[in-house]
């Protein structure tokens, strides 16, 4: 497992800082994988993301909800 | 006075006409002294989920500048209106540029993604720390995993 992580150590996982994507309620179709097939948001763990994009990231996520763009709760 | 963006759905019927919708959201906005700087029809998709069984729905999103107060009247009017299923007011700090709707046509939403997908690398979810654990059965996500094992055994 140590040596997954010194793998990736190198290279940025966080995706908006990489793509320099936008983070945005109407940009559902990455928001989307931000989540589980469930619905739920992916933990910065998992997701890979700073920690001020997954703040962003579970705004716009929460909001794009609201708004019938991506599940409460998935398939 | 502020910019903020509407966001309201209507819902899609067959045969209903969009001039209609569009004028009563301008309506609403304008007969609480809002100005609107832009105006789109940004998607006509289905629905995550129902809403008042309602499956497709009607995205049009404004720019509008108005008075914080007015705001909540606004809202209030929406909410009593029996056309607007849901509506969305956030307050941007200027107008943001002019560009594309990304896939205004498409129903499902996850159909193609416009940018972003060219890095062959740095796309690959990163994989799993704790891939078994996270279980996401997605079939693409378990094929990314897949080929970032496959790329470790070649590492090693």
């Amino acid at each position: 497992m140590a040596k997954r992580y010194k793998q990736f150590s190198s290279k940025n996982r966080d995706r908006f800082t990489r793509t320099g994507e936008e983070i945005d309620y109407k940009n559902f179709g990455v928001l989307q994988k931000m989540c589980t097939s469930q619905g739920k948001i992916f933990s910065r763990k998992r997701s890979g993301n700073i920690a001020k994009h997954q703040r962003e990231v579970k705004q716009a996520i929460k909001r794009a909800r609201f708004m019938a763009l991506l599940p409460y709760i998935g398939s | 006075m502020n910019i903020y963006e509407g966001m309201f759905l209507f819902e899609a019927k067959e045969k209903a006409e969009w001039e209609p919708l569009r004028a009563h959201a301008l309506e609403i906005l304008e007969r609480h002294g809002a100005k609107v700087l832009r105006e789109e029809k940004w998607a006509e998709r289905k629905l995550a989920y129902e809403i008042k069984r309602v499956r497709r729905g009607i995205y049009f999103l404004t720019y509008f500048e108005a008075d914080a107060q007015s705001i909540d009247a606004m809202r209030r009017d929406c909410t009593l209106s029996e056309l607007v299923l849901r509506v969305m007011f956030l307050r941007r700090d200027a107008l943001p540029e002019e560009k594309k709707p990304e896939e205004p046509e498409s129903s499902e939403g996850e159909a193609k993604k416009p940018e972003g997908e060219k890095q062959p690398e740095g796309e690959k979810q990163p994989a799993a720390v704790g891939a078994e654990s996270a279980s996401t059965p997605e079939a693409d996500g378990d094929g990314d995993k897949k080929e970032e094992k496959e790329k470790d055994a070649a590492a090693e």
